[in-house]
């Protein structure tokens, strides 16, 4: 026999296939036992234990004898695990020999192990290794049996929210258990789990850990995919809404060129077999396609989007606006799925930009196997932009005799697509509470007073609690700037505090006033209004206003 | 030379799709910027000499060589750290492949994106291979640098001990991700979930969420697991539990020598004596195995081989045999040396 001192597998840790041997109590005692201590000199040839158990952790050796046990162990090795009750057990048997039976050679079991360790099976030091972790996998995740819930991934510079939640809302009301991440929280089904900006790996995996949930929706973020990369091992759709300028200039990505890389992460991560749904209006995110080995979705505001023509002649599947309604193509057919007029999310159509949304999700929900077409069609009646729905995203409030407009349009295309709306409401005076956010460039942030003063007809510029790098006044100033330049005359009154600003704004509001907010905190600017408009109309019912109830009762 | 942020990416990003383990730290190099590698003397010779498993790199030339060609012609700190951190590793027994270096907000300040094994051992990798193009830039000794390479692997072989799985945890981990399941470790251990929302399953090491709590209690209680296959017609060997010093007399004669003592619960064999032959023996090994138990069990110690059979979902998966550590002898050198040869 050789010494095992001068075997190279030996190494550090779990290195190599074998572990250094470290003399211990259990070797001291051993050597007593036989007579000997650390000093004896060995006789040639002669053996000297130094564990009493052969586990490969303290050094011992393992041959592989799988295929030389006898039939009738095999069965009492299987009996034991039933009788114990073990799904992996090891069994610690001593024999003279593992080939003939037991009831005959005079062997034993000596114990039952859980939480074997496998070691010994997948690196023996002779014999063939054995891939012991493949029937654990397959006892977990029987072969056919599924182990991923479907992922839609939702990104884009806007509109992701929304899209999200429409499509959360889509697949509650046919009955799954939906869990989504957004900018305002992480939701397991109608349940807010955890507040705040949830758009990073954290939050998705919070998802995706989650026991209970049937279908993830996420809303992915630049901040996030630039801080951690994606937080999941790629998805069955992902949706990409556009790329326009926001956050640019921020963590190495100073082009639009780049921030499209940035989202094209999403696209680029969904299985093979599932779809990329990609706004066919926007080049940016159009031109993705060529990097993708995915099937493609696409949709567009314009039927006649040369893209679309072409991706729907060679069958593929698109969703367009087309005379007033939403609708599904699939190669040459066309699936109307609904009115817009019809859909409380566009304001009947007025929110063009609502439009895009709404044909993001009903083409995720219709690729998306089992989801019928008046499902989608369920959903988009009863999704209605509201405070609790889309907190934030168009939310109208009639508060006395005027209404509030909650927005959280922050960047130039934000700002354009809500200045749209804006312009087809009927009402003459139209007053914003708006600021900058610091970290953009100034560019960014004169545009946005630029596109604030094209739809207002007076403005309150209030400053962000962060003011992200910036000096105080400094954001104002660039916000002021921007608005001079489109309109010189416009009022305009700086109030640096949200809070104040807000409630200013509601004070002084006139009747039939549009009071647009584009809140820095969200659902701080929602309980100012709320209790706002609860002081003002406290709701009294008159006998009389109740009906079918008569004097006498 | 300043590090401005180091950030530890774990998905798909912007630098790789397929790389979702990359180290990007931002790093200023000041004044290196106006010192490239051919004109900081002796560096390229010194860079060589210290780590010459470079020669494998091969860069954007392509070819064996190809990094240390870019180096002798002058190529920028960034750079080089990048090929630094990306050989360490491999150095530590991580070996891993994806590397760039890209300009970042202005002159001097660059991104240099490196992949890793295990996050922490990356984290440490970067701070080390600033540290150690530091000091062949500056001039430091061929033996210092050795000094400091060296220690580094070490730390990051430690760390990565550490962090990584086991082997049997790992060798799941490695099945899932073949059949294309995901998994999200839960703890530093091996707790993992396997598998994402409803679908998932939860191991720890080899232990799953549908092991059973009785049948492990009944595992662990090695008096009863005999009992209930004894009554079963398996055979086991004869034994008792004892918790008294005063019973091993009795136990003993009626097993009858040569007997095997062990805690009643314990594992890896902590605390076990096999093949005892005398009562004083039996007395000194019930001691030993009182450390790890208060129930104490004395059994026939059988003649034969060591074997582990391992049985999952009930079917019979590999039999082991099994040799504890030993020596043997050459007639000239002592226990203890024979020993310490083990060790390099």
């Amino acid at each position: 026999m050789t010494k095992l001192n001068i075997d190279p597998r030996r190494g550090y840790g779990h290195e190599k296939i074998l572990t250094q041997i470290t003399i211990d109590n259990m070797t001291l005692r051993l050597l007593e036992l036989s007579g000997y201590t650390l000093d004896t000199v060995l006789e040639k040839d002669k053996i000297c234990y130094l564990k009493s158990t052969a586990n490969i952790s303290t050094g011992g050796t393992a041959i592989d004898r799988t295929d030389e046990v006898h039939p009738d162990n095999i069965f009492v090795l299987e009996r034991i695990a039933h009788i114990i009750g073990l799904d992996i057990a090891g069994i610690d048997i001593i024999a003279p020999d593992i080939s003939t039976p037991l009831s005959q050679n005079g062997g034993a079991i000596v114990e039952v192990n859980a939480a074997p360790g496998f070691r010994m099976h997948i690196a023996p030091s002779q014999g063939l290794p054995r891939n012991v972790a493949e029937p654990v996998v397959n006892m977990l995740f029987p072969p056919g049996e599924k182990f991923r819930i479907p992922i839609i991934a939702v990104t884009g510079t806007n509109g992701k929210t929304t899209t999200t939640r429409l499509i959360a809302h889509i697949m509650k009301n046919i009955g799954k258990n939906v869990g989504f991440t957004t900018t305002e929280g992480v939701y397991i089904g109608n349940r807010l789990i955890q507040a705040g900006d949830n758009t990073g790996p954290v939050s998705a995996q919070m998802v995706l850990r989650d026991p209970t949930v049937e279908i993830a929706v996420l809303e992915v973020a630049r901040g996030g995919l630039l801080r951690a990369g994606l937080g999941f091992d790629g998805c069955d759709i992902g949706i990409i809404m556009n790329v326009t300028a926001d956050h640019l200039g921020l963590k190495d990505i100073n082009s639009l060129e780049e921030m499209a890389r940035v989202k094209a992460i999403v696209a680029e991560n969904v299985f093979k077999r599932g779809y990329a749904v990609l706004n066919a209006d926007d080049k940016l995110v159009l031109k993705m396609r060529e990097r993708l080995d995915c099937n493609i979705a696409m949709f567009s505001m314009d039927e006649n989007n040369p893209a679309i023509a072409k991706h729907t002649k060679l069958g593929g599947i698109a969703c367009v606006y087309e005379n007033n309604f939403i609708t599904l193509l699939k190669g040459h057919w066309k699936l109307r799925v609904e009115k817009v007029i019809n859909i409380p999310l566009t304001y009947s159509g007025k929110a063009a930009f609502m439009i895009q949304n709404v044909l993001a999700a009903t083409l995720a929900s219709y690729i998306l196997h089992g989801v019928r077409i008046e499902d989608i069609k369920f959903g988009l009646n009863s999704f209605v932009p509201s405070v609790t729905q889309t907190p934030g995203r168009l939310n109208m409030i009639e508060v006395g005799n005027f209404t509030v407009l909650i927005d959280f349009a922050h960047n130039p295309a934000g700002m354009e697509a809500l200045s749209k709306f804006v312009e087809k409401l009927p009402n003459k005076v139209k007053t914003g509470i708006i600021g900058g956010t610091g970290d953009r460039r100034d560019e960014d942030i004169k545009n946005l007073g630029k596109a604030a003063a094209r739809m207002l007809t007076n403005i309150i510029v209030r400053e962000d609690e962060s003011l992200r790098g910036r000096n105080a006044g400094e954001v104002n100033k660039l916000v002021i700037e921007g608005i001079r330049n489109e309109k010189p005359d416009v009022p305009v009154k700086v109030i640096e505090d949200e809070s104040e600003a807000i409630n200013f704004g509601l004070k002084n509001a006139k009747k039939n006033e549009l009071l647009v907010i584009l809140p820095d905190n969200i659902p701080r600017a929602i309980e100012i209004v709320n209790k706002f408009r609860d002081r003002l109309n406290s709701v009294t019912i008159e006998q009389s206003d109740i009906p079918n109830m008569n004097e006498e009762n | 030379m300043k590090i401005l942020d180091i950030r530890a990416l774990r998905g798909a990003n912007y630098w790789s799709n397929r790389w979702k383990k990359l180290i990007v730290m931002k790093l200023d190099i000041e004044d290196y910027e106006e010192k490239p590698s051919d004109r900081i003397p002796g560096f390229n010779e010194r860079i060589k000499e210290l780590m010459p498993t470079l020669q494998t790199h091969t860069c954007s030339l392509g070819y064996e060589g190809g990094f240390l060609e870019r180096v002798k012609e002058g190529t920028y700190a960034g750079h080089i750290i990048e090929h630094i951190a990306l050989e360490m590793q491999t150095l530590a027994g991580m070996d891993t492949g994806f590397g760039r270096t890209r300009d970042s907000d202005g002159p001097g300040i660059y991104n240099v994106v490196f992949s890793y094994v295990e996050e922490k051992a990356g984290i440490y990798t970067a701070k080390a291979s600033v540290n150690l193009y530091l000091g062949i830039s500056e001039g430091k000794s061929l033996d210092e640098l050795k000094k400091i390479l060296d220690n580094d692997i070490q730390n990051l072989r430690e760390i990565r001990e550490e962090v990584r799985y086991g082997p049997s945890t790992g060798s799941i981990i490695e099945e899932a991700e073949e059949k294309g399941i995901p998994h999200i470790r839960l703890n530093e251990n091996s707790l993992v979930q396997l598998g994402y929302g409803m679908y998932q399953k939860t191991i720890q090491a080899t232990v799953t969420g549908r092991t059973s709590y009785i049948a492990t209690d009944i595992a662990s209680d090695k008096n009863l697991s005999k009992k209930l296959l004894a009554s079963m017609g398996i055979p086991v060997p004869k034994g008792f539990k004892v918790y008294k010093e005063e019973e091993i007399e009795g136990a003993v004669d009626s097993i009858g020598f040569p007997v095997a003592v062990k805690p009643l619960d314990s594992n890896h064999g902590k605390g076990i004596t096999v093949n005892i032959s005398s009562l004083e023996e039996a007395k000194k090994a019930f001691h030993s195995a009182k450390h790890y138990s208060r129930a104490i069990i004395i059994e026939k110690s059988l003649e034969g081989k060591d074997y582990r059979a391992l049985v999952i979902n009930n079917k019979l998966t590999a039999v082991a045999d099994r040799t504890p550590a030993f020596i043997s002898g050459d007639g000239k050198s002592t226990i203890k040396e024979l020993i310490d040869k083990i060790k390099y």
